[in-house]
Protein backbone atom coordinates (compact mmCIF):
# COMPACT_ATOMS: atom_id res chain seq x y z
CA UNK A 1 0.00 0.00 0.00
CA UNK A 2 1.38 3.42 -0.71
CA UNK A 3 0.68 6.83 -0.28
CA UNK A 4 1.65 10.12 -2.06
CA UNK A 5 1.78 13.21 0.69
CA UNK A 6 2.05 16.31 -1.33
CA UNK A 7 3.09 19.94 -0.67
CA UNK A 8 0.15 21.33 0.32
CA UNK A 9 -0.41 18.82 3.15
CA UNK A 10 -2.59 16.65 1.38
CA UNK A 11 -2.12 13.25 0.29
CA UNK A 12 -3.36 10.53 -1.78
CA UNK A 13 -3.76 6.87 -1.06
CA UNK A 14 -3.73 3.81 -3.20
CA UNK A 15 -7.08 2.79 -2.10
CA UNK A 16 -8.24 5.84 -3.39
CA UNK A 17 -6.29 6.10 -6.96
CA UNK A 18 -3.77 4.72 -8.55
CA UNK A 19 -0.57 5.64 -10.20
CA UNK A 20 -1.68 7.62 -12.92
CA UNK A 21 -3.40 9.75 -10.56
CA UNK A 22 -0.21 11.05 -8.52
CA UNK A 23 0.25 14.85 -8.63
CA UNK A 24 3.82 14.99 -10.18
CA UNK A 25 3.60 18.28 -9.46
CA UNK A 26 2.78 18.33 -5.92
CA UNK A 27 4.33 14.90 -4.68
CA UNK A 28 6.96 15.80 -1.86
CA UNK A 29 7.08 12.45 -0.17
CA UNK A 30 5.94 8.66 -1.17
CA UNK A 31 5.30 5.77 1.08
CA UNK A 32 5.12 2.00 0.80
CA UNK A 33 4.60 -0.30 2.85
CA UNK A 34 4.88 -3.99 3.28
CA UNK A 35 4.79 -6.34 5.81
CA UNK A 36 4.99 -3.89 8.32
CA UNK A 37 8.19 -1.71 6.70
CA UNK A 38 7.28 1.22 5.22
CA UNK A 39 9.86 2.42 2.47
CA UNK A 40 10.09 6.50 2.78
CA UNK A 41 11.62 8.91 -0.24
CA UNK A 42 11.72 12.53 -0.30
CA UNK A 43 11.08 13.91 -4.01
CA UNK A 44 13.15 16.70 -4.48
CA UNK A 45 11.46 20.01 -6.28
CA UNK A 46 12.02 19.40 -9.89
CA UNK A 47 11.74 15.68 -9.69
CA UNK A 48 9.97 12.99 -10.82
CA UNK A 49 8.25 10.05 -8.84
CA UNK A 50 9.30 6.49 -9.90
CA UNK A 51 7.21 3.45 -9.02
CA UNK A 52 6.18 0.00 -9.51
CA UNK A 53 5.45 -2.93 -8.22
CA UNK A 54 7.53 -5.99 -9.68
CA UNK A 55 5.97 -9.61 -9.54
CA UNK A 56 8.24 -13.01 -9.99
CA UNK A 57 5.91 -16.02 -10.87
CA UNK A 58 7.28 -19.66 -10.90
CA UNK A 59 5.86 -23.19 -10.05
CA UNK A 60 7.52 -22.05 -6.77
CA UNK A 61 5.18 -19.63 -6.03
CA UNK A 62 4.81 -15.50 -6.26
CA UNK A 63 6.76 -13.08 -5.07
CA UNK A 64 7.10 -8.92 -5.66
CA UNK A 65 8.61 -5.83 -4.59
CA UNK A 66 8.32 -2.53 -4.48
CA UNK A 67 10.69 0.23 -6.57
CA UNK A 68 10.68 3.78 -5.77
CA UNK A 69 12.52 6.27 -6.71
CA UNK A 70 12.58 9.77 -8.20
CA UNK A 71 14.14 11.20 -10.97
CA UNK A 72 15.19 14.39 -12.33
CA UNK A 73 13.29 16.22 -15.11
CA UNK A 74 16.16 18.59 -16.46
CA UNK A 75 17.36 15.52 -18.72
CA UNK A 76 20.21 14.90 -16.59
CA UNK A 77 19.99 11.60 -15.78
CA UNK A 78 20.13 12.31 -12.12
CA UNK A 79 18.38 9.83 -10.31
CA UNK A 80 18.06 7.15 -6.79
CA UNK A 81 15.97 3.99 -6.64
CA UNK A 82 14.94 1.78 -3.99
CA UNK A 83 13.82 -1.56 -3.92
CA UNK A 84 11.77 -2.67 -0.54
CA UNK A 85 11.95 -6.54 -0.45
CA UNK A 86 9.65 -9.07 0.93
CA UNK A 87 11.56 -9.36 3.97
CA UNK A 88 11.77 -5.61 4.77
CA UNK A 89 15.60 -5.29 3.32
CA UNK A 90 16.23 -2.22 1.51
CA UNK A 91 18.64 -1.96 -1.72
CA UNK A 92 19.43 2.20 -2.77
CA UNK A 93 21.03 2.53 -5.86
CA UNK A 94 21.84 5.23 -8.34
CA UNK A 95 20.22 3.75 -11.47
CA UNK A 96 18.31 1.07 -13.16
CA UNK A 97 20.69 -1.78 -14.66
CA UNK A 98 19.20 -4.31 -17.33
CA UNK A 99 21.47 -7.23 -15.94
CA UNK A 100 19.58 -7.15 -12.81
CA UNK A 101 16.23 -8.25 -12.34
CA UNK A 102 14.89 -5.91 -9.77
CA UNK A 103 16.85 -3.26 -10.99
CA UNK A 104 15.45 -3.53 -14.67
CA UNK A 105 14.12 -0.34 -16.15
CA UNK A 106 10.63 -0.32 -15.95
CA UNK A 107 8.62 0.09 -19.42
CA UNK A 108 7.51 3.75 -19.41
CA UNK A 109 4.03 5.06 -19.31
CA UNK A 110 2.52 7.80 -20.64
CA UNK A 111 4.12 10.95 -19.29
CA UNK A 112 7.19 8.91 -18.29
CA UNK A 113 9.50 10.35 -21.40
CA UNK A 114 12.78 10.50 -19.74
CA UNK A 115 15.56 8.48 -20.51
CA UNK A 116 16.24 6.07 -17.42
CA UNK A 117 19.49 4.15 -18.55
CA UNK A 118 21.36 7.08 -19.58
CA UNK A 119 24.58 8.75 -18.14
CA UNK A 120 24.13 12.31 -17.15
CA UNK A 121 24.07 14.62 -20.61
CA UNK A 122 26.62 17.27 -20.45
CA UNK A 123 23.99 19.37 -22.54
CA UNK B 1 -8.70 -2.58 -5.19
CA UNK B 2 -8.42 -6.41 -6.35
CA UNK B 3 -5.24 -7.46 -9.19
CA UNK B 4 -5.08 -10.68 -9.87
CA UNK B 5 -2.57 -12.27 -13.30
CA UNK B 6 -2.36 -15.78 -13.92
CA UNK B 7 -0.30 -17.74 -16.28
CA UNK B 8 -2.71 -19.80 -18.81
CA UNK B 9 -1.84 -22.33 -21.02
CA UNK B 10 -3.41 -22.80 -24.15
CA UNK B 11 -4.67 -25.55 -25.90
CA UNK B 12 -7.30 -26.89 -27.95
CA UNK B 13 -8.61 -25.65 -31.04
CA UNK B 14 -7.59 -21.53 -31.89
CA UNK B 15 -11.61 -20.95 -32.53
CA UNK B 16 -11.80 -22.30 -28.97
CA UNK B 17 -9.24 -22.69 -26.85
CA UNK B 18 -8.92 -23.92 -22.96
CA UNK B 19 -6.79 -21.83 -21.23
CA UNK B 20 -5.81 -23.82 -17.85
CA UNK B 21 -4.34 -21.44 -14.86
CA UNK B 22 -0.88 -23.11 -14.04
CA UNK B 23 0.03 -20.26 -11.84
CA UNK B 24 2.15 -21.60 -9.11
CA UNK B 25 1.85 -24.88 -10.71
CA UNK B 26 3.64 -26.97 -13.39
CA UNK B 27 2.14 -28.14 -16.73
CA UNK B 28 4.16 -31.35 -18.84
CA UNK B 29 5.19 -31.25 -22.21
CA UNK B 30 4.47 -34.52 -23.50
CA UNK B 31 3.38 -35.82 -27.42
CA UNK B 32 -0.27 -34.51 -26.71
CA UNK B 33 -1.97 -31.13 -27.31
CA UNK B 34 -3.16 -30.98 -23.24
CA UNK B 35 -2.70 -29.93 -19.95
CA UNK B 36 -1.13 -32.34 -17.00
CA UNK B 37 -1.33 -35.28 -19.95
CA UNK B 38 0.54 -38.23 -18.60
CA UNK B 39 -0.10 -40.97 -21.12
CA UNK B 40 1.66 -39.84 -24.35
CA UNK B 41 5.59 -39.29 -23.38
CA UNK B 42 7.76 -38.05 -26.48
CA UNK B 43 9.13 -41.07 -27.96
CA UNK B 44 12.79 -41.17 -27.78
CA UNK B 45 13.68 -41.38 -31.39
CA UNK B 46 15.73 -44.00 -33.26
CA UNK B 47 17.53 -41.32 -34.77
CA UNK B 48 16.95 -37.72 -35.10
CA UNK B 49 14.88 -35.64 -33.03
CA UNK B 50 11.73 -35.89 -31.77
CA UNK B 51 9.90 -32.71 -29.80
CA UNK B 52 7.12 -32.48 -27.26
CA UNK B 53 3.69 -30.51 -28.59
CA UNK B 54 4.29 -26.95 -28.32
CA UNK B 55 3.29 -25.59 -25.25
CA UNK B 56 1.85 -22.16 -25.58
CA UNK B 57 1.65 -20.07 -22.22
CA UNK B 58 -0.07 -16.22 -22.08
CA UNK B 59 -0.27 -14.05 -18.78
CA UNK B 60 -3.87 -13.48 -18.19
CA UNK B 61 -5.43 -10.22 -15.67
CA UNK B 62 -8.35 -11.85 -14.14
CA UNK B 63 -9.03 -9.10 -11.85
CA UNK B 64 -8.22 -5.29 -12.25
CA UNK B 65 -10.68 -2.87 -10.23
CA UNK B 66 -8.00 0.26 -10.15
CA UNK B 67 -7.33 -0.20 -13.98
CA UNK B 68 -3.14 -0.53 -12.91
CA UNK B 69 -1.39 -0.86 -15.46
CA UNK B 70 0.56 -4.32 -16.17
CA UNK B 71 3.74 -4.15 -18.46
CA UNK B 72 7.07 -5.01 -18.63
CA UNK B 73 6.90 -8.42 -19.20
CA UNK B 74 9.80 -10.80 -19.38
CA UNK B 75 10.44 -14.75 -19.41
CA UNK B 76 13.44 -16.31 -18.54
CA UNK B 77 14.68 -19.79 -16.97
CA UNK B 78 17.92 -20.55 -14.43
CA UNK B 79 19.84 -20.41 -17.40
CA UNK B 80 20.99 -24.57 -16.66
CA UNK B 81 19.76 -27.05 -18.97
CA UNK B 82 18.50 -29.87 -16.33
CA UNK B 83 16.59 -31.89 -18.54
CA UNK B 84 19.01 -34.71 -19.28
CA UNK B 85 21.38 -35.69 -21.67
CA UNK B 86 19.98 -35.10 -25.27
CA UNK B 87 17.14 -33.13 -24.11
CA UNK B 88 16.31 -29.31 -24.66
CA UNK B 89 13.94 -26.44 -25.10
CA UNK B 90 13.27 -24.08 -27.38
CA UNK B 91 11.15 -20.48 -26.57
CA UNK B 92 9.93 -18.20 -28.66
CA UNK B 93 7.01 -15.61 -28.45
CA UNK B 94 4.46 -15.85 -30.71
CA UNK B 95 1.59 -12.99 -31.46
CA UNK B 96 -1.49 -14.87 -32.17
CA UNK B 97 -2.39 -18.84 -30.88
CA UNK B 98 -2.01 -21.81 -33.42
CA UNK B 99 -3.13 -25.05 -31.94
CA UNK B 100 -0.05 -27.47 -31.59
CA UNK B 101 0.26 -30.51 -33.76
CA UNK B 102 1.73 -33.47 -34.13
CA UNK B 103 1.74 -36.88 -33.85
CA UNK B 104 0.33 -38.05 -30.42
CA UNK B 105 2.55 -40.40 -27.46
CA UNK B 106 5.33 -40.18 -30.33
CA UNK B 107 6.19 -36.40 -31.61
CA UNK B 108 4.74 -32.75 -31.85
CA UNK B 109 5.78 -31.34 -35.32
CA UNK B 110 8.63 -28.83 -34.92
CA UNK B 111 8.46 -25.51 -33.64
CA UNK B 112 10.00 -23.30 -36.39
CA UNK B 113 12.04 -19.94 -35.03
CA UNK B 114 13.00 -21.27 -31.55
CA UNK B 115 15.84 -20.38 -29.36
CA UNK B 116 17.34 -22.61 -26.45
CA UNK B 117 15.46 -21.61 -23.52
CA UNK B 118 18.64 -21.96 -21.62
CA UNK B 119 19.88 -18.78 -23.13
CA UNK B 120 17.23 -16.72 -21.37
CA UNK B 121 18.32 -15.94 -17.60
CA UNK B 122 17.54 -13.66 -15.13
CA UNK B 123 19.87 -11.25 -15.95
CA UNK B 124 19.20 -11.45 -20.35
CA UNK B 125 15.52 -12.48 -20.25
CA UNK B 126 12.83 -12.47 -22.97
CA UNK B 127 11.00 -10.06 -23.47
CA UNK B 128 7.38 -10.25 -24.29
CA UNK B 129 5.48 -7.65 -25.63
CA UNK B 130 2.52 -6.52 -23.96
CA UNK B 131 0.57 -3.94 -21.82
CA UNK B 132 -2.77 -3.21 -20.04
CA UNK B 133 -5.14 -1.62 -17.78
CA UNK B 134 -7.48 -3.87 -18.09
CA UNK B 135 -8.75 -7.24 -17.83
CA UNK B 136 -8.38 -10.40 -20.54
CA UNK B 137 -5.35 -11.79 -22.21
CA UNK B 138 -2.40 -10.08 -21.82
CA UNK B 139 0.43 -9.66 -24.13
CA UNK B 140 1.70 -12.76 -26.70
CA UNK B 141 2.32 -15.91 -26.30
CA UNK B 142 5.48 -17.37 -24.91
CA UNK B 143 5.07 -20.89 -26.66
CA UNK B 144 8.14 -23.85 -26.15
CA UNK B 145 9.03 -26.83 -27.16
CA UNK B 146 11.17 -29.69 -25.31
CA UNK B 147 13.27 -31.35 -27.83
CA UNK B 148 14.63 -35.45 -27.32
CA UNK B 149 17.44 -36.62 -29.36
CA UNK B 150 18.67 -40.09 -29.90
CA UNK B 151 21.36 -39.29 -27.40
CA UNK B 152 18.84 -39.12 -24.61
CA UNK B 153 18.64 -42.46 -22.30
CA UNK B 154 14.82 -43.69 -21.66
CA UNK B 155 12.62 -42.66 -18.97
CA UNK B 156 11.13 -38.87 -18.05
CA UNK B 157 13.02 -36.31 -18.39
CA UNK B 158 14.15 -33.85 -15.48
CA UNK B 159 11.53 -30.99 -14.62
CA UNK B 160 12.98 -27.26 -15.37
CA UNK B 161 11.37 -24.17 -13.88
CA UNK B 162 10.28 -21.07 -15.69
CA UNK B 163 9.53 -17.45 -14.19
CA UNK B 164 7.69 -14.73 -15.49
CA UNK B 165 7.52 -11.29 -14.17
CA UNK B 166 5.97 -7.87 -14.99
CA UNK B 167 5.30 -4.78 -13.38
CA UNK B 168 2.15 -3.28 -11.89
CA UNK B 169 1.90 0.33 -11.76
Amino acid sequence: MWTAHYCDGTSLCQKDGNYRDIDQAKIVRFAVEQGGQTLLIDIPKGWRLIYRERFFESPQGRTSIHIAGAQATDRSGKQFISILYRDGRILTTDRFRDDIAELRSPQLLPGEEWDFTSSPSSS
Amino acid sequence: MALTVTIRRWTGSSGAPTKSDITSSSTRANAADAHGDTTNPIRKPASGTNYSYKVSTRLSVDENDDENTINNIKWYTDGNNGLGTGRGCNVKTEESYAQATGTPGETGDEMTGGTNAFTYTLASPLSVTGSTSSTGDLGHFVSYQMTIADTASFGPGGSETFTWSWDVA
